[in-house]
């Protein structure tokens, strides 16, 4: 006997098969329309503020005058150049270390490795913000400590400098700044591609007679450089929205970038002109997507040049002889200027008695009375509060959007599931500060001001999903692909529908890469800059807002001190950080 | 004979769906705002360009529909109201006198909840908060340059505060918001510009005495200029355009430190250059007041300065407690708390109100001061336009 039939007609059949779909698939539905709101609607919105005359709820008649004077004015191309200049050779300082260090680590016998490892990934730890301002009280051109420092050092030789010899506000100021900060990123992306690869291509050039240098530079290199160029090219994107060293900085040396010039316009030159801000955001993604689809062209190369293959085999460490301490101590030395320096003044900073730019030989009046008065002002616990909640309502609604939009993408089988994946990784074109302005026009203007989501939380969150979105659906993409589809498809055939399978096969293998990316996003919530601060207000303030809102104040002290306890937070956050993503690996 | 299985679930989205919800999101985002009015077509009875006559007797109705009509029942519907949320430019403690004053004057009063809402940010917040129509602070402090655009969202109650004459909230007319802005505003206190040096590196007779010394080769690169030209507007209609433009010019070409707000003074302290150009007297008595005395800051009164309003308070009309905001705003107005305002930071103080620190130290130093009364927000805007086209900031080149 076969099957049984069943007797309804073929077109009821149909709906109640759809209708059984649709009810299965509400959460991709969701999802993507979740996806479809976070990346459109902004846009929408900036593109409309872009092309009327008007403020934010009070928008009047369309007008391409916005354009005409962003198109017309020196300024918009000077800061084009700059921002295109900086991102560019700060990348390849970047890309220039980062690969120097990846090497070290992983193909050569430099003693202290694993140490050296969890040390390249500390300056993640340190907050942007508080990165530029130490470096700012370092390298003032008169009273940076270490202008100081080397200035009483020359005047011994006879040399008798009035200010200087650095200047942190300058173009060079920028491009180190921006170049040391860039070099985890890039070690993060290309280390794994050091670690798996075949050394026998090494042992056979070394067999042939090459040196070491030799064979690094005509063998290994060139494997890995499509793996290198889609680093940098990530790096470079990065580096081009960069905001708080623009802000900090190079507003005071002049020089202007794009990400200030928005800021500029929306928020610090009288009379607002939010049109010509939303113009400049426009043009800002605008290049960025186009920067997002070379680096995804590039992505998609580099598998020619895989070289991890079935055999086992064991990573040859090339022996740097008597340059093997150095090169520990180089390693060291880059901590030093990117965690250790920071953080030392800003926790000198942090404990003297008045508001003021520490100095050389001044340790007598150190006070613990600005920590005492940040722990027990409820205005900081709610800012703490505050914080705590974007972290974790972050963290949960990207890495949750990102696990079913991931899902949907990889396991589904629809046409659309192309641009799907596309439009997931879209955001990470968009800047912070053009998220946060899209933002404002978007819960400022009918229909959707009737949330009452400006000036609260929710926006905040709302923001920095949209911005990690795309780190959220890369890691589950890949987690997911390496899930074998057998084992969802022998619970389909048990009668499971497709949000039981996610919740109950596939989830519990993705665990681990959930709560990586988890706290990944976590910690990127908790020191992110730009967003915060565009939609900051009393009610919604957090903590990297509130310690530039200090800096700005010159409450150097409340600043620096609030910007130790949040280091001491993200420290074990990061160390955990990197303890996760390696496992996750294996 | 057919075979009905259960079919496997086709799972991801179809394009069909995905364009649908394009087009959702394109019509919530394309809803857009409503037209507000345009700028050559003010609405009826509003904006700055109205009859004066016809603007009176609209402020008479607006103030009936929303107030009391009587002092002393305004004063007792205030204790009625709810909590009052003020958001000010003064810090809290500078805030407090006002608020201690205003309580000993009436005692049953709703509670005062504070807000320091100082620079750009907060403001643009605030007007963009009533622009969406969410009331959260019910005296505001606005800014010069927002008039004309409260007036046009038509978002501030229009108060007759002829009500208060003869009483001891009585405001002095020329703290009343005149034409074109019809009584939406009244003022507290003023803001003057000094110029602040590091006495370590700035001898007593090498001082500057005026603004325009920033202009001078002797002050090259040894001094901060504010990015935001607050100072200078004021001196629009006594300068001229083309002094000022001269002035901008030359200071922006002195090569000096670019700085945003008061923040900067501790740098100053430290020496990072000699001279900051003009900062408000109130942020600089206020870092002198915090190192108690113990600083190398001190501020110098220039030849001559500007006095625009400190405290411009507006309500909004939607205001849950508009007689208590009425009350404290022709409190905060009056005499007794013009005193007040600068009570804690005498920097605030009004050069034209008797008895204020300001006032005596001007009078003293007989130095001309340019009032910047309230016609200083139809012209604010040009001049700060002007300042900043000639230091090559983001300035659109228009045509």
């Amino acid at each position: 006997m076969g099957p049984v039939v069943t007797k309804d007609p073929p077109r009821v059949r149909r709906w109640t098969k759809r209708v059984g779909e649709t009810r299965s698939r509400w959460p991709f539905i969701v999802a993507v329309a979740l996806l479809l709101f976070l990346v459109l609607v902004p846009l929408f919105q900036l593109l409309q503020t872009s092309l009327r005359e008007g403020q934010p709820g009070v928008l009047r008649g369309f007008t391409l005058d916005h354009y005409r004077q962003a198109l017309a004015s020196s300024i918009t191309y000077e800061a084009l150049g700059n921002t295109f200049f900086i991102a560019a050779v700060s990348t390849a300082m970047s890309v220039c270390l980062a690969i120097l260090f990846a090497w070290l680590v992983e193909r050569t016998n430099m003693p202290f490795r694993n140490f050296a490892w969890a040390m390249l990934l500390l300056p993640i730890a340190v907050p942007g913000i508080l990165f530029v301002m130490a470096w700012i009280l370092l390298l003032s051109p008169r009273t940076g400590l270490v202008n100081v420092a080397l200035r009483d050092g020359l005047q011994t030789l006879g040399l008798d400098l009035q200010e200087g010899p650095l200047n942190i506000y300058s173009m060079t100021g920028l491009i180190l700044l921006d170049a040391l900060r860039g070099v985890t990123t890039v070690f993060l992306m290309v280390v794994g591609a050091f670690r798996t690869f075949d050394p026998s291509l090494e042992e056979a050039a070394k067999v042939g007679g090459a040196k070491t240098a030799s064979t690094v530079g005509r063998v290994t290199l060139p494997i890995l450089i499509p793996a290198i160029i889609a680093a940098s090219m990530y790096s470079f994107i990065g580096s081009m929205e960069q905001f708080e060293s623009a802000l900090a900085v190079g507003l005071q040396a002049g020089i202007f970038l794009l990400s200030t010039v928005i800021y500029f316009t929306v928020q610090m030159r009288m009379p607002i002109n939010y049109g010509l801000g939303a113009v400049y955001a426009v043009l800002f993604m605008v290049i960025m997507v186009l920067l997002v689809i070379v680096y995804r062209r590039i992505v998609s190369q580099t598998e020619r040049y895989v070289t991890v293959s079935g055999k086992g085999y064991r990573p040859r460490r090339i022996e740097l002889g008597r340059w093997r301490y150095p090169a520990f101590g180089f390693v060291l030395f880059y901590t030093l200027i990117t965690v250790i320096l920071p953080a030392s003044v800003l926790a000198w900073v942090s404990v003297l008695e008045q508001s003021r730019v520490p100095r050389l030989g001044d340790s007598q009046d150190a006070t613990l009375q600005h920590y005492v008065s940040l722990l027990t002002d409820s205005g900081v616990a709610q800012v703490v509060w505050n914080t705590v909640r974007l972290m974790l309502g972050t963290a949960t609604i990207t890495m949750a959007l990102a696990l079913i939009v991931s899902w949907a993408i990889v396991r589904g089988s629809s046409r659309g599931r192309g641009f799907v994946d596309a439009l997931s990784f879209l955001p990470y074109a968009f800047p912070g500060i053009t998220i946060a302005i899209a933002l404002i026009f978007v819960f400022l203007n009918p229909p959707l001001n009737v949330l009452g989501l400006y000036g609260t939380v929710s926006i905040l969150v709302v923001g920095l999903t949209t911005q990690y979105l795309a780190f959220g659906t890369r890691l589950m993409n890949g987690a997911i692909v390496q899930i074998q589809k057998e084992l969802e498809e022998a619970a389909h055939v048990s009668g499971a529908h497709s949000m039981a399978v996610m919740w109950r096969v596939t989830l519990p293998l993705l665990l681990p890469s959930f709560i990586a990316g988890w706290v990944w996003v976590a910690a990127h919530s908790i020191r992110s800059f730009s967003v915060p601060l565009i939609l900051s207000s009393p009610a919604n303030e957090v903590l990297s807002a509130r310690i530039w809102h200090a800096w700005d104040d010159g409450l150097f002290n409340e600043a620096a001190a609030l910007g130790v306890l949040l280091m001491i937070v993200l420290f074990p956050l990061t160390l955990l950080m990197r303890r996760l993503l390696v496992g996750t690996r294996h | 004979m057919t075979v009905w299985t259960r079919s496997r679930t086709t799972r991801g989205v179809s394009l069909r769906q995905a364009l649908a919800a394009v087009g959702l999101a394109a019509l919530l985002a394309a809803c857009g705002a409503e037209e507000g009015p345009s700028a050559d077509d003010p609405a009826e009875g509003e904006g700055g360009t109205t009859d004066a006559a016809a603007g009176e007797a609209d402020v008479t109705e607006a103030h009936a529909e929303l107030f009391e009509t009587s002092y002393d029942a305004i004063v007792e519907a205030a204790a009625q109201e709810e909590v009052l949320r003020v958001c000010s430019t003064l810090t809290e403690e500078e805030f407090q006198a006002v608020r201690d004053g205003f309580y000993e004057k009436f005692p049953d009063v709703v509670e005062l909840e504070f807000e320091r809402c100082n620079g750009t940010e907060p403001r643009e917040r605030i007007l963009n908060e009533y622009a969406a129509g969410q009331v959260r602070t019910d005296v505001f402090d606005t800014s010069d340059e927002y008039y004309e655009r409260i007036v046009e969202g038509d978002w501030a109650a229009q108060p007759d505060w002829s009500v208060f004459d003869g009483t001891d909230l009585e405001i002095q007319e020329r703290f009343i918001a005149s034409e074109p802005w019809g009584g939406r505003f009244v003022a507290s206190g003023s803001w003057s510009p000094v110029m602040v040096v590091n006495t370590d590196l700035v001898a007593e007779d090498e001082r500057p005495t005026s603004f325009k010394d920033c202009a001078e080769e002797e002050w090259r690169g040894e001094f901060m200029l504010d990015t935001r030209p607050n100072a200078f507007p004021a001196f629009l209609q006594a300068w001229g355009e083309e002094e000022l433009r001269e002035w901008a010019r030359s200071a922006g070409d002195n090569d000096p430190m670019w700085t945003r707000g008061s923040g900067v003074l501790p740098q100053l302290s430290a020496g990072e250059r000699k001279m900051h150009c003009a900062m408000t007297s109130a942020a600089v008595l206020r870092f002198i007041d915090g190192a108690d005395g113990d600083t190398n800051i001190d501020y110098i009164i220039p030849e001559e300065t500007a006095a625009p309003f400190s405290q411009k308070l507006m309500m909004p009309k939607d205001t849950p407690s508009p007689n208590a905001a009425l009350l404290l705003m022709a409190f905060w107005a009056s005499d007794e708390g013009q005193l007040l305002t600068g009570e804690i930071n005498p920097g605030y103080g009004s050069p034209f109100v008797e008895g204020t620190w300001k006032q005596e130290a001007f009078d003293e130093a007989g130095i001309t001061v340019h009032e910047a009364g309230w016609d200083y927000g139809t012209y604010a805007d040009d001049a700060t336009e002007m300042i900043v086209e000639e230091w090559g900031f983001p300035q659109p080149e228009l045509e």
